[in-house]
C-alpha cells in the first residue's frame, strides 16, 4: 500500500526525530516530514478515529484496518490547541486529500520544540515492511511511505489470555497536564507490556487495553480524570501496582506541581451557603424530590469483561442475532407495560431505543469485526462506543441525549450477547438503590414496591432518568461523586431528595420522627384532597384562582379531578419536540382543541407560545450554537425572528379558541416592541379567521419586563410571573448549577420586589397577575404571593389540593403585612425563616 | 536557541524502552554525529535582498532558520536550492523559514557570520 504524503515537505527518517517516543518507534514505525505548507490532508480515505483535544494530532483508519497517527510537531500538546484549526471531527469519514488540520506554522514553530510532522502506523501488523519516501514530497501526490503487507497477517496473533490468575482493579487520578497524550501513552504501553497480565484502563464507560496507544489516546483523558485500572492474569497484582505507580509518577512528564493543586481545590469551603460540615450528611443534586428511609443496596453496574477473540464467525453472528432479538422482545414488552400504565411519553423513549437496534451503522460495523475474527460482544461494544463518542463530540445537547439512549441500548444487547442478565439481582424490601449511574430503562423497570429511592454517583438533574423518576414519584439524587463510596449495602440511610441529602446511620428517634412526618403528610394529603373541589378563599373572603400547569390532555383531566379551576400554563413545546418537522396548523388545532374541550366552555386556559432556545433546540429549527443560550435566541425571540412558525401556532390557537376560554401567553418578553409586534400578528390572524378578541398576555421572566410593568400593563391583558427564570435572570444564578442552585431562591427579596412591582402595575390598569413558576407550588410562599396581590396561582397538577388548602388557612390582611415584611428582609434565608415562624 | 545547540553537542545514548521497567523519556535529540554543512551563505543572503534587508535570523523548531526581512524580497526556490537550502516555507511577505534539518543551528550561525 502506497501512503501519500499528508503534507508537503522534506522527508525525515523517524529515527532522526529529536524525541525518543518517535525515534525509538514506541508509538510504531513511520516517517516524519518537515512541512512547507500549513495544512495536513488525508493521505487516504478513511475514518478519523481519534482527534486529540489539543487538535495537534489525529488517527485515521483505512478500510483495511491500518491505523495511521499523524502528529504535527513535537510536544505540541502543550500549546493546548492554540494555532491549530481542525477541519474534521472525531468519527468523521474523510476522503483522500481532504484537509484535516490547518495550523499557524510560524506560531507553532516559535512555540513548540519542532514542527516535524510525524506519521506512524499504530495498528499491529505481523510482518509489515515499511519503505520510507525520500527528499521533498508534495501532499496528495508523492508517496511518503510504502507499507508492504506481503506475508503480513492483518489480524493480531491469537493472544491466549490467561483465564486463570486473578483480576484486580484500582483507581487513579491522571496527573498529566494534557492527559494521556502520545508520550505518556507510549510509556504506559511499554510498562504494561512488561507483564503477562492484561491491563485495561477505563474512563466514563470507555475502556482500552493499556498496550494500545490508539485506544489510550481515544479515552480522551484530561488532567484530573479518574481512571480505573483493571489487570487480569497471574501477575495481576504486580502489574496493577507498577501501572498505578508509573501513572502517579507522571509517565515521563513532570507532574508534581499539578497533582497537589487539584487535591487542594476540592477541599475548599465556600464563604457563604451551607457548606456541609456534618460528616454523616452527604450532599448531591436533586433529580426527583421526596423522602425515603431505607437500606442501601449497592449495584456495581460496570460492564463485565468482554472477550476480544470470537469463536468463529458463524457462532458469533448467531449470538449477535439472538441478542438483538431478545433485546427487541424485552423492549416490546416494556413498551406494552408502559402503554397499559398510561406513560405515553416514556413509550416514545423506548420506541427510539427500538429504532437504534436497527441502526445499520452499528450492526454493519459489528459484522465487520466478527468477520475479522473478533467476538460479537467485542464488535458490538466497539461500534456502540464509536458512535457514542462521535455523537458526544458534536457538542449538541440533543445528540448527547441520543448518545445516552444508544449506550443504554448497547448495554442491553451486550448483556444478552454475554448471557449476563439482571436476573440475579435480588432486591431487598425497602431499599435505596446506590449506583454509579442509572439508565432510563433501568429506572423504569425498578420494582417500586421494593425500591424507595435512588442515589447515583453521576447523572444530571434534567436527564431522561430524572424525568422518569419524577413521574414515578421516586426520590432520586444524582452527582454524589466520591461520597458514594461512604455507603455500603445494608447501611440504613435517610434520603431527603428535596434537599438532595443523604443522612448516614440515622438514630432510631430520627427515623421515628421522619416516619411520623410521612404519616402526617399522607394524612394531610388525604384531607386536602377531600375538599379539593371547594374554592380557594381566604378566611376573610378573598378568592384566589388555583389553576394547573400542564403539558397534555391527560394532565388537563387529572387537574380537574384534583380540583383545578382551569389551566394557567399549557406548555406547547411537547407538540414540537422529538420530531423531524414542525407540526402543521391542522395538527396543532386538533391537539389544542382536545385540551380546551377537556376544560369545557367556562374554565380558562392559557396557551403559551413555543418556548425553546439554544438550550433546548429542535431538529427542524436550526438554532446556531450560542456562547450563552440563556441570553440568546430563546422564547418569543425565536418566533419574532421566524414569524412563520409563530403565525402557524397563533392560527391554531385561535381556531381552538372556539371551544372555550382560551388566552395566549408570550414567553421571555423583555421589550414593549416585541409584544407590540406579536400583538399585531395576532390581530391580523384574528381578522383573517373572523375570530373574536382573544386575551393576550406576557410572562414576567426577564427583570426588564417587571421593571417596565407600568408601560406593559396598559397594553397586555394579563401578566403571569415565571419565577424560575425570573429568579435566575435577577440573581444571575443558573438554577441548574450544582453550586448555585441552592442560592437561586425565588423568595429572595429582589425577586419578590419585582413581583410586587408587576402586581401593582397590573392592578393600576385593572389587569390581573398570576404566578406560574415553581414558587406558586411552594406552600411556604403562598401567603407572601397572596399578600403581594397575586390573583391566580398556576401550580403543578399534584399540588393543587395542597395549595388550595393553604389559601383557605390564610387571611388577606395578614398576608399583606407578611409580604411587606418579606420585601424589607435582607435575603432569601431571612424570608424562609419569616414564613416558617 | 542556545538550549538546542547545547543539546546537540551531547552524544549520550538515549534511553531505550525496556519491557520490564518504567522509562521516562523526555523530548531530546537522537544521537547524531556533527555533519559539515555545505551551503553558499553569500548566495542565500543576496537572494534574500542582501544583508541590509535582514531584520533577524534565528533557529527555531530545531530544523529551521527563521528569517525576518525588512522589505519583501524573497528569493526563488531554485536559487535557494542551488545555494544549499533544499526547502523553504514562506510564512508571509517578510517572514521565511529555511529548512535545514538537524544542522539548522549551524546554518543559522554561518548566515549570522555572513551578515556581521
Amino acid at each position: 500500500m502506497q501512503i501519500l504524503a499528508p503534507i508537503s515537505g522534506v522527508i525525515f527518517p523517524i529515527t532522526d526525530v529529536p524525541d525518543p517516543v518517535f525515534a525509538d518507534k514506541m508509538l510504531g514505525d513511520g516517517i516524519a516530514i518537515d512541512p512547507v505548507i500549513n495544512t495536513l490532508t488525508a493521505p487516504f480515505s478513511g475514518q478519523v478515529i481519534q482527534l486529540h483535544q489539543s487538535h495537534h494530532a489525529l488517527t485515521l483508519r483505512h478500510e483495511s484496518g491500518l491505523e495511521l497517527l499523524m502528529h504535527i510537531g513535537l510536544d505540541t500538546v502543550m500549546l493546548k490547541g492554540e494555532g491549530f484549526d481542525p477541519q474534521v471531527k472525531q468519527g468523521d469519514q474523510v476522503k483522500a486529500g481532504q484537509p484535516l488540520i490547518r495550523f499557524d506554522a510560524d506560531h507553532v514553530a516559535q512555540n513548540a520544540i519542532s514542527l516535524l510532522t510525524i506519521m506512524v502506523i499504530t495498528s499491529q501488523h505481523e510482518g509489515l515492511v515499511l519503505t520510507p519516501g525520500k527528499g521533498l514530497v508534495t501532499a496528495s501526490k508523492d508517496t511518503a511511505l510504502t507499507a508492504d503487507f506481503a506475508g503480513a497477517n492483518n489480524t493480531q496473533p491469537e493472544v491466549v489470555v490467561e483465564s486463570t490468575g486473578i483480576t484486580v482493579t484500582g483507581d487513579i487520578i491522571i496527573p498529566n497536564p494534557a492527559g494521556l497524550h502520545a508520550r505518556p501513552a507510549a510509556v504506559l504501553a511499554s510498562v504494561a507490556r512488561g507483564f503477562n497480565s492484561s491491563v485495561t484502563l477505563s474512563l466514563d464507560g470507555k475502556s482500552s487495553k493499556a498496550t494500545s496507544i490508539t485506544g489510550l489516546l481515544g479515552l480522551g483523558t484530561q488532567l484530573g480524570s479518574k481512571v480505573t485500572v483493571t489487570t487480569q492474569g497471574d501477575d495481576a497484582e504486580k502489574a496493577l501496582e507498577a501501572v498505578l505507580e508509573a501513572i502517579e509518577a507522571g509517565l515521563g512528564e513532570n507532574v508534581s506541581a499539578v497533582s497537589t493543586q487539584t487535591e487542594e481545590s476540592t477541599e475548599e469551603a465556600p464563604l457563604i451557603g451551607q457548606h456541609n460540615t456534618d460528616p454523616m450528611i452527604l450532599v448531591g443534586v436533586k433529580a426527583a424530590g421526596g423522602l425515603a428511609i431505607g437500606e442501601v443496596f449497592k449495584v456495581d453496574n460496570r460492564r463485565p469483561d468482554i472477550p476480544e477473540q470470537g469463536e468463529g464467525s458463524d457462532a458469533e453472528i448467531t449470538r449477535l442475532n439472538d441478542a438483538l432479538m431478545s433485546a427487541r422482545k424485552e423492549l416490546e414488552i416494556l413498551k406494552q407495560d408502559l402503554t397499559e400504565q398510561g406513560h405515553d411519553s416514556q413509550v416514545d423513549i423506548f420506541d427510539a431505543h427500538l429504532g437504534l437496534l436497527e441502526d445499520p451503522e452499528v450492526t454493519d460495523k459489528t459484522m465487520e469485526q466478527v468477520v475479522r475474527g473478533k467476538s460479537a460482544a467485542y464488535g458490538w461494544h466497539q461500534s456502540i462506543a464509536e458512535q457514542v463518542a462521535a455523537l458526544k463530540a458534536l457538542d449538541n445537547p440533543l445528540l448527547a441525549g441520543r448518545a445516552i439512549d444508544l449506550e443504554d441500548v448497547g448495554n442491553r444487547v451486550l448483556k444478552h450477547i454475554l448471557g449476563v442478565g439482571d436476573k440475579d439481582r435480588q432486591l431487598p424490601n425497602n431499599c435505596i438503590l446506590v449506583t454509579d449511574d442509572i439508565a432510563p430503562s433501568d429506572i423504569i423497570t425498578l420494582d417500586r414496591s421494593k425500591v424507595v429511592g435512588v442515589v447515583t454517583r453521576e447523572g444530571g438533574s434534567t436527564s431522561h432518568a430524572a424525568i422518569i423518576a419524577r413521574s414515578m414519584d421516586l426520590p432520586y439524587v444524582v452527582g454524589m461523586g466520591e461520597q458514594l463510596d461512604r455507603m455500603t449495602t445494608k447501611d440504613q440511610i435517610v434520603l431527603n431528595a428535596n434537599k438532595a441529602r443523604v443522612r448516614l446511620n440515622p438514630s432510631d428517634e430520627l427515623i421515628a420522627a421522619i416516619q411520623q412526618q410521612q404519616l402526617d403528610a399522607n394524612e394531610k394529603k388525604a384531607a386536602d384532597l377531600a375538599v379539593a373541589h371547594q374554592p380557594a378563599t381566604t378566611t376573610d373572603g378573598h378568592n384566589i384562582e388555583v389553576v394547573a400547569n400542564i403539558g397534555s390532555a391527560k394532565d388537563a383531566r387529572e387537574s380537574l379531578e384534583l380540583g383545578g379551576e382551569g389551566v394557567g400554563l399549557l406548555r406547547s413545546e411537547f407538540l414540537y419536540m422529538d420530531r423531524a418537522t414542525a407540526p402543521s396548523e391542522d395538527e396543532q388545532t386538533e391537539v389544542y382543541s382536545e385540551i380546551v374541550k377537556v376544560l369545557g366552555p367556562e374554565r380558562p386556559i392559557i396557551i403559551r407560545t413555543l418556548d425553546v432556545g439554544g438550550d433546548k433546540p429542535l431538529q427542524y429549527l436550526p438554532l446556531p450554537a450560542e456562547e450563552n443560550p440563556f441570553l440568546g435566541e430563546r422564547g418569543i425571540r425565536v418566533g419574532i425572528n421566524r414569524p412563520s412558525i409563530l403565525r402557524t401556532q397563533v392560527r391554531a390557537i385561535l381556531k381552538a379558541s372556539k371551544h372555550g376560554r382560551v388566552r395566549i401567553m408570550l414567553p421571555m418578553v423583555a421589550c414593549l416592541n416585541e409584544f407590540r409586534a406579536v400583538k399585531e400578528l395576532v390581530a391580523e390572524e384574528q381578522q383573517k379567521l373572523g375570530i373574536d378578541q382573544v386575551e393576550l398576555g406576557i410572562m414576567i421572566e426577564v427583570p426588564a419586563a417587571a421593571l417596565m410593568a407600568r408601560q406593559f400593563a396598559k397594553e397586555v391583558d394579563f401578566f403571569s410571573v415565571g419565577t424560575n427564570d425570573l429568579t435566575q435572570y435577577t440573581l444571575a444564578m443558573d438554577r441548574g448549577h450544582p453550586k448555585m442552585a441552592s442560592r437561586a431562591d425565588a423568595l429572595n427579596p429582589a425577586v419578590l420586589s419585582l413581583i410586587a412591582l408587576t402586581a401593582e402595575a397590573a392592578h393600576a390598569e385593572g389587569k390581573w397577575v398570576g404566578v406560574c413558576g415553581g414558587l406558586a407550588s411552594d406552600t411556604a410562599a403562598v401567603g407572601i404571593l397572596v399578600g403581594l396581590g397575586v390573583d391566580e396561582l398556576s401550580v403543578s397538577v399534584p399540588s393543587i389540593p395542597e395549595v388550595k388548602a393553604r389559601v383557605r388557612e390564610l387571611n388577606l390582611t395578614d398576608c399583606k403585612t407578611l409580604a411587606q415584611k418579606a420585601l424589607a428582609m435582607d435575603g432569601a434565608d431571612d424570608v424562609r425563616e419569616l414564613v416558617k415562624g | 536557541m542556545g538550549f538546542f545547540s547545547k543539546l546537540f553537542g551531547k552524544s549520550e545514548p538515549v534511553p531505550q524502552p525496556q519491557s520490564s521497567a518504567p522509562i521516562t523519556p523526555q523530548a531530546q535529540p537522537a544521537p547524531k554525529a556533527p555533519v559539515s554543512i555545505d551551503i553558499d551563505t553569500q548566495a542565500i543572503i543576496s537572494e534574500l535582498g542582501g544583508k541590509d534587508n535582514i531584520a533577524s535570523l534565528q533557529t527555531c523548531a530545531v530544523t529551521r532558520v527563521r528569517v525576518e526581512l525588512k522589505a519583501a524580497h524573497q528569493g526563488s526556490d531554485e536559487t535557494l536550492k542551488k545555494a544549499g537550502i533544499t526547502a523553504n516555507m514562506k510564512i508571509n511577505e517578510t517572514v521565511i523559514h529555511l529548512l535545514a534539518g538537524l544542522e539548522a543551528d549551524a546554518v543559522c550561525s554561518a548566515l549570522k557570520a555572513e551578515i556581521t
